[in-house]
C-alpha cells in the first residue's frame, strides 16, 4: 500500500512536469489558490489564445487581490483600450487620476501595516500629551495628537471600504464575443445596446438567468448571466 | 409518448448539471474460466464528489476486487475550453456456478443528487474452449453493438487501414489545406493510438483536430462497407510548386478478436499539386497571404487634442494563412504610427480573425488626414489579386489643454503591448493580512499596552496633583483587600473571621500610616497615637484587637451574634479610619 502511494504520488508528479503551462495554471487555481501573480498570469495566457474576455476578468480579479499588482493594471489598461467598446469608459480629470493612483498603490496589506504605524504613533502622541508638563502650553502634543488620530481614522476607513469592495465586488466581464443589453429580463424585451467581448459591467441585480448592469459609461440593461463571468 | 421519453432521456445529462453515470459490464456471458468486470462510469463537465460505491452483490459470482481511477481532459473547440472529469470504479468477480442472475440498477450519490444506473442480466455457462460473446457492452462501445455496422462476428481476419484524405487535390502556394486521416475497419478496432508522424519537405504543418475517442460512421471504400473515425486532421500550408506529398502517419489499432491483439497500421501515400502563384497582377505591397478574407476597419476618435492619441484598427477575418503574411504598415505621414499590435482569434492559424492596431500621434494643431492603409491578399477561389485600401480619415487636432498635458504625463507609461508572463515556481495563498492573526494580536497588544501606559500615567499625575485624595482612595482599596477575607469568614461563621480581621486591620492600618508591620500591637498603638488620632480611636481599636486575640485562642467556638457585633465593630473602626485621611 505504500508502494502504491509513493507510486501514485509519482505519476502525478510527473503528469504535473508535462501538463501544459495553462493547464498547471487551471489546477492551481481549482485547488482555490488565490494569488494574483496566478491570476495574471491566466489573464495573459487567456489573451494570448484570444479570450480577451477572459483576460480582462483575470487581470481584474488579480487586481481584486492586489490593487497595486502593476503588470495586471498595465495589461488591463492595454486590454481595454483595444477593446471595441473603450469609448464607453470615462476619461477622468487629472486629480482624479493621481487620486485613484494612490489609492490602488495603497493596496489592503500597505494599508493594514499604514494603521499599525499610525496606531503605534497615535498611542505616543496619547502618551505624550497626557504626560505632558502641566505647567506648560500643550499645543504642540495637542496638535500631534490630532494629526495622528485624524489620519488613523481615515486610513482605518478606506482600508474598511477596501475590504468590503474586495469581499462584495460587483464587477463583472463579458466573456463572450458580443452580446445584446435588454430592457427587462427577457430575450424578447427591447435591446437597449450592444457589447462586446472584455467590456467591464457593474452587476446591480443577479437574478437567477439575467443580471441588471451598469455600462462604464452610465447605461444600464439586463444581460443573460451565462455571457458574463464575476471577478468575485 | 415514447419519443417524449426518448426525448427526456436525452435531456436528462443536460437537465441533471451535465453529469452522466453509467454502468457497463465487459460480458453478458461468462463461463466458470472467466472473469466479470462490473464498470460505474461518472463523466461531468466540473468536479464533482462522490463517495465510492459499494461493490454490489451479485447472486453466482464472488467479488475479488476493485479498481478505480480518475482523470480529467480539456479541449478548446471555437475558442471555448471544454473540461471532462471522468471518474471510474471497476469492480471483478469471479462466476461460482452455472446459472442466469442479474446486477441490480445502483443508486450513485453525486453531490447532491442520486443516479440510478441500468441493471443487467448475466448468463453463467461452462467453461468451453471457443469463447462466446454476444453482447459485450462498454461505455464507448456503441460502434460495436450497431446492428449496421458490417462487422461479421463469425470471421476470424478482416481488414484495417489508415487513409489519408486531403480537403482538395490542388492547392495555391501558401494555401492552408486539411488533410483528414481516417481509420477504416471492419474489425473491431477498440481503439488507436500513434506513434509516429512522419514528414517531408515542402510544407509547414499544425494540427486541426484530434479526437478523443473513435467516433465510428458507416461508409462505403471500394465497393466496400466500412466503419470510419476520425484520428487526425491536419493543415499543411505549402511553401513550395510542385508535387507535395502528405505527412504520413503511424500506430497501432487495438482489435478484438475472442481476445485483443495489436496491429500496426500506416496511412496510405497521399498528394497534393501545388500551385505556384502567379506573377500577373501581383500589387506593389502585396505580403504573402493567400485565402479568403474579409477586411474592415475602425477609427477610434475622430477629434483629439494636441499630444493625444487615436487608435486605427483594421480587422482581416475569413480563412487562409495567417501565421504567413506580414502585416500592412501606414505609409509616411506627420505623425508618429507605432508598428501594428496584433490581437488573433484564430483556429489552427488558418480560420478567424486578426486585429492590427494601430496608435497614432499627430505631431501638429488643425486637420490631420490619415493615409489609406492597403492589403492585398490572393484570393485562391478566384485565382486572382485583391486589394483593400482603407478609407483616408480627417482627424481634428485641437490646441493642448493643461488637462490633456497631465493627462500625458500620467498615461506616459501606457503599455503599448501586453505585458508578458511571470515566471513562477509556485503559487502560494496569497496572505491577506486583515485576516491572520497576528496581525489583530498585534492591534489587541498595541491597544492594551496603551491602555496601560495610560491607566500608570493617570495614576500618577492623580498622585502629583492630589495626594491626599490618593491617599485615602489607596487605603480604601487596601481595606477591601485586605478585609475581604475577614467579612467572607464571618459569613461562613467561622472562627478564622478574628484572625484575618486582626491581620487586615493591621496591614491596613500599617500601609495607611507607615507602621512597621513587625511591631506589637502596644508599639503600633503608641505610633498611632503620635499621629493625632483621637484616643477613642485608638482605644477602639485595641479593645477590637484584645476581643480578636482572646476569640482567637478561646476553645469554644464564637456565637453568631457575637460574629455579627464584631464585623460592624471592625467597620466602624475601619470607617473611622478612613475619615482620618493618611499621612501621604
Amino acid at each position: 500500500m505504500k508502494y502504491l502511494r509513493l507510486i501514485l504520488i509519482l505519476l502525478g508528479l510527473l503528469g504535473s512536469l508535462y501538463a501544459s503551462e495553462f493547464e498547471k495554471l487551471k489546477m492551481a487555481e481549482e485547488r482555490g489558490t488565490e494569488n494574483p501573480d496566478l491570476y495574471y498570469n491566466l489573464g495573459v495566457t487567456y489573451w494570448q489564445t484570444g479570450h480577451s474576455g477572459m483576460a480582462t476578468l483575470y487581470f481584474l480579479k488579480a487586481l481584486n487581490l492586489d490593487s497595486a499588482h502593476r503588470l495586471a493594471r498595465e495589461n488591463l489598461e492595454y486590454a481595454i483600450n483595444l477593446s471595441q467598446d473603450r469609448e464607453l469608459y470615462p476619461q477622468r480629470l487629472f486629480l482624479v487620476k493621481v487620486f485613484l493612483s494612490a489609492y490602488n498603490f495603497m493596496n489592503l496589506n500597505r494599508m493594514a501595516v499604514l494603521c499599525l504605524v499610525f496606531l503605534v504613533l497615535s498611542a505616543l502622541s496619547l502618551l505624550w500629551y497626557v504626560n505632558y508638563d502641566p505647567d506648560k502650553e500643550r499645543g504642540l502634543p495637542g496638535l500631534l495628537l490630532g494629526i495622528t488620530l485624524t489620519l488613523l481614522f481615515t486610513l482605518v476607513f478606506f482600508t474598511a471600504v477596501k475590504a468590503y469592495r474586495r469581499s462584495n465586488n460587483k464587477q463583472a466581464v463579458l466573456i463572450e464575443s458580443e452580446a445584446e443589453l435588454r430592457e427587462e429580463a427577457d430575450s424578447t424585451a427591447r435591446r437597449s445596446a450592444k457589447i462586446h467581448e472584455g467590456i467591464i459591467l457593474q452587476i446591480r441585480k443577479r437574478d437567477a438567468d439575467w443580471s441588471l448592469v451598469n455600462l462604464p459609461d452610465g447605461r444600464s440593461g439586463w444581460i443573460l448571466n451565462q455571457y458574463i463571468g464575476m471577478v468575485n | 409518448m415514447k419519443r417524449l421519453f426518448v426525448l427526456i432521456a436525452l435531456l436528462m445529462p443536460i437537465l441533471l448539471g451535465a453529469i452522466t453515470v453509467t454502468a457497463s459490464v465487459n460480458k453478458n456471458r461468462v463461463d466458470l474460466a472467466d472473469r466479470l468486470v462490473y464498470t460505474i462510469q461518472i463523466k461531468g463537465e466540473e468536479n464533482f464528489d462522490v463517495s465510492e460505491p459499494q461493490a454490489p452483490k451479485i447472486d453466482l459470482f464472488s467479488f475479488v476486487n476493485m479498481s478505480s481511477s480518475s482523470r480529467s481532459s480539456s479541449t478548446i473547440i471555437n475558442f471555448k475550453t471544454r473540461r471532462e472529469y471522468i471518474r471510474t470504479y471497476a469492480y471483478s468477480y469471479v462466476p461460482l456456478k452455472e446459472g442466469s442472475t442479474s446486477i441490480a440498477a445502483q443508486r450513485i450519490r453525486v453531490g447532491n443528487k442520486v443516479y440510478t444506473t441500468n441493471s443487467f442480466t448475466i448468463d453463467v455457462i461452462k467453461s468451453s474452449p471457443s469463447p462466446s460473446q454476444s453482447n459485450p457492452s462498454s461505455p464507448g462501445g456503441q460502434a460495436i453493438t450497431d446492428p449496421d455496422i458490417p462487422w461479421n462476428s463469425g470471421r476470424m481476419t478482416g481488414n484495417t487501414m489508415l487513409l489519408a484524405s486531403p480537403q482538395r487535390q490542388s492547392v495555391y502556394k501558401g494555401q492552408p489545406v486539411i488533410i483528414s486521416y481516417y481509420l477504416y475497419t471492419d474489425q473491431m478496432v477498440r481503439s488507436f493510438s500513434l506513434t509516429e508522424e512522419r514528414d517531408f519537405p515542402g510544407y509547414g504543418k499544425s494540427v486541426y483536430e484530434q479526437p478523443n475517442s473513435l467516433d465510428y460512421e458507416v461508409v462505403s471504400h471500394q465497393g466496400k462497407r466500412y466503419q470510419r473515425a476520425l484520428v487526425k486532421r491536419l493543415v499543411l500550408l505549402p511553401n513550395e510548386a510542385g508535387e507535395l506529398r502528405v505527412p504520413e502517419l503511424s500506430g497501432n489499432a487495438r482489435i478484438y478478436e475472442f481476445g485483443y491483439m495489436n496491429q500496426k497500421v500506416r496511412s496510405a501515400d497521399a498528394w497534393l499539386d501545388v500551385l505556384p502563384l502567379p506573377k500577373a497582377g501581383m500589387p506593389a505591397a502585396y505580403s504573402g497571404a493567400v485565402g479568403s478574407f474579409e477586411i474592415s476597419e475602425d477609427l477610434s476618435r475622430e477629434e483629439i487634442s494636441l499630444g493625444e492619441a487615436v487608435t486605427f484598427s483594421l480587422r482581416i477575418a475569413g480563412k487562409g494563412n495567417f501565421n504567413q503574411f506580414g502585416n500592412p504598415h501606414f505609409p509616411e505621414s506627420d505623425a508618429q504610427v507605432s508598428s501594428p499590435v496584433a490581437v488573433d482569434k484564430l483556429n489552427a492559424g488558418i480560420e478567424g480573425s486578426r486585429i492590427l492596431y494601430y496608435t497614432i500621434i499627430p505631431s501638429e494643431k488643425g486637420s490631420y488626414t490619415l493615409p489609406p492603409l492597403s492589403f492585398s491578399w490572393f484570393d485562391a477561389q478566384s485565382g486572382s489579386y485583391r486589394t483593400y485600401s482603407s478609407k483616408a480619415r480627417q482627424i481634428k487636432v485641437k490646441n493642448a489643454n493643461v488637462v490633456s498635458y497631465f493627462s500625458g504625463l500620467l498615461d506616459s507609461g501606457k503599455p503599448q503591448t501586453l505585458r508578458p508572463m511571470l515566471s513562477r515556481a509556485s503559487y502560494p495563498p496569497y496572505s491577506q493580512y486583515l485576516r491572520e492573526l497576528w496581525f489583530w494580536l498585534l492591534v489587541v497588544l498595541i491597544v492594551i499596552g496603551t491602555g496601560c501606559a495610560m491607566y500608570i500615567s493617570l495614576h500618577r499625575i492623580k498622585r502629583m496633583r492630589e495626594p491626599q485624595i490618593y491617599a485615602k482612595m489607596m487605603a480604601d482599596r487596601a481595606l477591601k483587600k485586605y478585609l475581604a477575607e475577614a467579612e467572607a469568614a464571618a459569613r461562613r461563621a467561622s472562627k478564622d473571621f478574628y484572625t484575618l480581621a486582626e491581620n487586615g486591620l493591621m496591614r491596613y492600618l500599617s500601609e495607611k500610616f507607615e507602621i512597621a508591620l513587625g511591631l506589637s500591637t502596644l508599639q503600633k498603638m503608641e505610633l498611632l497615637a503620635t499621629q493625632n488620632i483621637p484616643d477613642a480611636l485608638i482605644g477602639q481599636t485595641q479593645h477590637f484587637i484584645d476581643t480578636c486575640q482572646r476569640h482567637r485562642f478561646a476553645p469554644q467556638q464564637p456565637t453568631t451574634s457575637d460574629l455579627e457585633r464584631d464585623m460592624e465593630q471592625m467597620k466602624s473602626i475601619v470607617a473611622a479610619f478612613s475619615r482620618l485621611g493618611g499621612r501621604r
